[in-house]
């Protein structure tokens, strides 16, 4: 058999990209005119073989021989199409090659080529390598696409020899050119499969990376997917059930209920713009809900509604009367606000803030008032608000927004006129976030709340026919316009009679059926219960007083479930046992005073009390010296009382050496509790002139009073609280100046009776009333005693 | 003389690691009959000459080279589908062919290769 020709003369195809190894084929379209030639001479051959090398780069158009790698592969065409300027064809590797010199037989090249022996080595390091590179490239394909895996075992079980699986591989891997020539150069098998082992590694780690980024990613996008198509389908199966959408049926039944309302027009076409807003939205929107609440906020608002006004005069005050012991002012004053009311419907309600100290039942009496009048009771704190918002709500586009407080309360009393309480009104904070002060001015006036504007609700509603109710203990936190606004109610202290009185018609009741006793069971005498009011509370209000018999109540409650039914009588001597020692030694007054000691009387939030100022001489000292946490206006107030005797110590028979030559020290107890105000210095005038007198002053009496320079005695506040603590401390007989005579209309029969009164205008009136010695050696009796 | 004997070498060499991959494959049919298998290969324009068969225990090899010889000046190729130059198809039998009687005919540009058998196999 004659061999064909091993032709050792080959027309050379240049390729670009692309490396055909030995044994595989490759589709190869042909444009190039030089290499087109190329194609015609092998073709005409009886052979049809071809040298095919690769170009060592790209773009170069018509390669030399310098331009080709020189190792290549021998090619069979197997098939060809011709085109127009074009050849299809499919060529079949055959053996390497490598090129030992090339000739321009124009315009193709001819391969002067030498064939490459096959790759023989063998050996069981070199088995190790083929089946390490099996391994690999199945790892490989396995991370490309499992499916990819079958194949490729049945890919390479049609390549009997393992060189071309190797070259097989490399093609399958689409290498760059570089690394594909490295593999068809390699003349042995061992440097065959080291290099395809790295390039699979290689190739194994970058998938692997790959699979983890992109895991990662699916992951997060996941999620959110399901979640969507679970949605869809979701939709998609309740419109197959004809169901509504959750949304579609809250929108329903927000428009029924919005026909339901009566709304005012304008509302009502507000509320029918967002519901529209609201039925093209889906659930999952963030502004769905925002809406709907508002939605619902909006046709739930009482616009229209209100309770009818009880306005039987004689009803209401016996409800009032019920409730509440004494505070006739303020009885009073709701009982004409209802007589208004029915003669004149459409009068503004007026806005009253009560002010006491705790426990005089502030609060208590509004929910009273509330009920008289037959109106529904709401009431807030205002104590340590500090957000204006916090009134007037925050703005829609704010996430979390709500209506302000006011609004709220407007929407759980359901009707527009309730009487709103607003409590601890002297308790409002303010700080960089706004005024919420300010905000009350607007809700608070008359004039301008029938259009109060809620940020939240973005209409005007109208609060006019809202019954406002402020508290305070004191009036001095309070801002004066604010204050303008309201008409203000004092609610003072009540005496130990009223208290004993409180006790007998509310508290005591109260307290045993809550124990679950009755007044059979437990009672309390009347020196028990004073002696509870004087040892063992000292409050102003009453509310110390109700725990202590509540706790009396309970006490006794045990011993009835343990068995004990005997009815009690509480008497005093019983008290030590039942509430322990005694809380409180009264304020008593002292039995005899020093020179240098006058009982002066004070003001405080919670009531009245008496305090005992005390002046010592200080031989050879110079300076007035002050202590028991005195304010400035206190300390002022002496230096005057000081100024005041030195100026007169001649009228007054005082030696005036003796206040040249020494120093004074005034000292208030209790020196823990801060004091200030003008209203001692009557008494620290009396102290001083007791002092330098050396006579003391009355024991029986204590006084109050602010006094000038020039010995005028002038009004001061707080009096009825005063003498209500003077009394309690048995004091006789009080000093007051002549202008606070008005003020003694407030106090119960009982202790004007008890208690002799001196008015005064000026001073030495006042030391003439007060110092022993002075008051008796003097003819002229100037005191008025009442 | 040494350059020229390690030229002789080198092309001895050559000649024997030569790795001439076949470029195609003909298709195959195998029958098996009575006392004898029957293949038939498609060999349409390959010399009779230009045709190898060898046996070895199992194994039946034929290969062997199509060569396009009507190459007429003037001519360009238009289109091809006929794959020229060396062939090698490679039989697995359950026979040892070796040592069997085997008769080789070629006809019409078919090869027909017949192994007997002792018996049916």
């Amino acid at each position: 058999m004659k061999e064909l020709s091993t032709r050792t003369t080959l027309p050379v195809l240049p390729i670009q990209s692309e490396v055909l190894f030995p044994e595989l084929g490759m589709p190869l379209v042909i444009t190039r005119s030089a290499s087109m030639a190329a194609v015609e001479v092998a073709l005409s051959s009886e052979d049809k073989s071809i040298a095919i090398f690769t170009q060592k780069s790209a773009d170069i158009d018509d390669p030399g021989e310098k331009d080709l790698y020189d190792v290549g592969t021998m090619a069979v065409i197997k098939k060809m199409v011709r085109f127009d300027h074009a050849f299809r064809l499919e060529v079949h590797g055959v053996s390497r090659i490598k090129h030992l010199g090339m000739v321009l037989s124009k315009p193709y090249l001819n391969s002067n080529l030498r064939y490459l022996p096959e790759l023989s080595d063998i050996g069981t390091e070199i088995e190790a390598l083929q089946r390490e590179m099996i391994e690999l490239a199945t790892k490989m394909f396995s991370l490309v696409n499992p499916q990819i895996q079958l194949n490729l075992s049945f890919i390479l079980s049609n390549v009997e020899k393992p060189v071309s699986q190797a070259y097989l591989l490399a093609t399958l891997l689409s290498l760059d050119v570089e690394k594909s020539m490295l593999i068809l150069s390699a003349n042995t098998q061992r440097e065959l499969y080291e290099l395809m082992n790295g390039y699979l590694h290689h190739e194994i780690q970058v998938l692997e990376l790959r699979h983890q980024i992109s895991s990662q990613v699916e992951s997060k996008l996941g999620r959110e997917q399901r979640e969507y198509l679970l949605r869809q389908q979701l939709r998609i199966i309740q419109e197959e059930l004809g169901e509504e959408r959750p949304e579609q049926a809250d929108v329903t039944e927000l428009r029924q209920k919005l026909e339901k309302a009566e709304l005012p027009e304008k509302v009502h076409k507000e509320v029918e713009k967002e519901l529209n807003r609201l039925e093209r939205m889906s659930a999952v929107s963030p502004d769905y809900q925002l809406t709907r609440t508002y939605v619902e906020l909006a046709i739930e608002l009482p616009w229209t509604q209100s309770t009818e006004d009880q306005l039987d005069l004689d009803h209401s005050q016996k409800i009032l009367d019920e409730d509440h012991f004494d505070l006739k002012d303020v009885k009073q004053r709701i009982v004409e606000h209802l007589a208004v009311m029915k003669l004149n419907p459409s009068a503004k309600a007026p806005i009253l803030c009560f002010v006491g100290p705790p426990g005089v039942g502030k609060t208590s009496v509004g929910q009273s008032i509330a009920r008289a009048m037959g109106r529904k009771f709401e009431r807030m704190s205002l104590g340590g608000l500090h957000d204006e918002a916090e009134l007037r709500g925050h703005r829609r586009t704010y996430i979390g927004a709500m209506p302000g407080r006011i609004i709220q309360a407007i929407r759980r009393a359901g009707v527009r006129n309730p009487l709103l309480m607003l409590d601890e009104i002297d308790k409002l904070g303010r700080d960089f976030r706004g005024d919420p002060a300010a905000a009350l001015m607007e809700i608070l006036d008359p004039a301008q709340n029938f259009d109060f504007h809620d940020n939240y609700l973005d209409m005007p509603f109208d609060l006019s026919k809202v019954f406002f109710i402020t508290t305070a203990n004191t009036l001095d936190n309070i801002p004066k316009p604010l204050l303008d606004r309201m008409e203000v109610m004092r609610l003072a202290g009540y005496s130990d009679e009223e208290k004993a009185q409180i006790a007998r018609l509310y508290l005591i009741p109260r307290r045993l059926e809550e124990a679950g006793l009755n007044s059979e069971k437990l009672s309390i005498n009347n020196e028990a219960l004073s002696y509870i009011i004087r040892r063992y509370t000292r409050e102003a209000g009453v509310r110390e007083l109700e725990r202590t018999i509540g706790s009396i109540a309970r006490k006794i409650a045990t011993r009835v479930a343990r068995g004990d039914d005997a009815a009690v009588i509480i008497n005093p001597d019983m008290l030590v046992d039942i509430l322990g020692p005694e809380h409180f030694y009264a304020e008593q007054a002292r039995q005899s005073l020093a020179a240098g000691v006058a009982a002066g009387l004070a003001w405080t939030e919670v009531g009245g009390d008496v305090l005992y100022i005390e002046a010592a001489l200080l031989a050879e000292g110079k300076e007035l010296t002050l202590t028991g946490q005195l304010g400035d206006v206190m300390q002022e107030s002496a230096k005057a009382a000081r100024s005041y005797i030195w100026a007169n110590a001649e009228t007054l028979k005082i030696d005036t050496a003796k206040i040249r030559k020494s120093g004074v020290h005034i000292h208030v107890p209790a020196g823990a509790v801060p004091k200030d105000g003008p209203s001692a210095g009557i008494t620290m005038a009396a102290a001083l002139a007791s002092l330098y007198l050396d006579r003391p002053v009355r024991n029986d009496t204590a006084m109050t009073g602010e006094i000038t320079l020039s010995g005028l005695v002038l009004p001061v506040g707080g009096v009825k609280e005063k003498i209500l603590a003077a009394h309690r401390a048995g004091i006789r007989r009080i000093i007051l100046p002549k202008e606070n005579k008005k003020d003694l209309t407030e106090l119960p029969e009982h202790v004007q009776q008890a208690l002799d009164f001196v008015f005064v205008e000026r001073i030495d009136e006042a030391l003439l009333a007060a110092i022993v010695s002075i008051s008796d050696a003097s003819t002229e009796q100037k005191a008025v005693v009442v | 003389m040494t350059t020229q004997l390690s030229k002789l070498m080198q092309s001895l060499q050559e000649l024997h690691g030569r790795s001439f991959r076949p470029a195609w494959q003909p298709a195959v049919d195998i029958y098996r009959g009575e006392k004898e298998w029957l293949i038939k290969i498609d060999l349409a324009g390959v010399r009779k000459e230009d045709i190898e068969v060898i046996g070895n225990d199992h194994f039946l090899t034929i290969k062997g080279q199509r060569r396009d010889l009507q190459i007429q000046e003037g001519h360009q190729t238009y289109s091809m589908e006929i794959s020229y130059n060396r062939f090698e198809r490679n039989l697995e039998l359950p026979v040892d062919v070796k040592d069997a009687s085997m008769q080789i005919d070629y006809q019409d540009g078919m090869l027909f290769i017949r192994i007997q058998t002792e018996e049916k196999p």
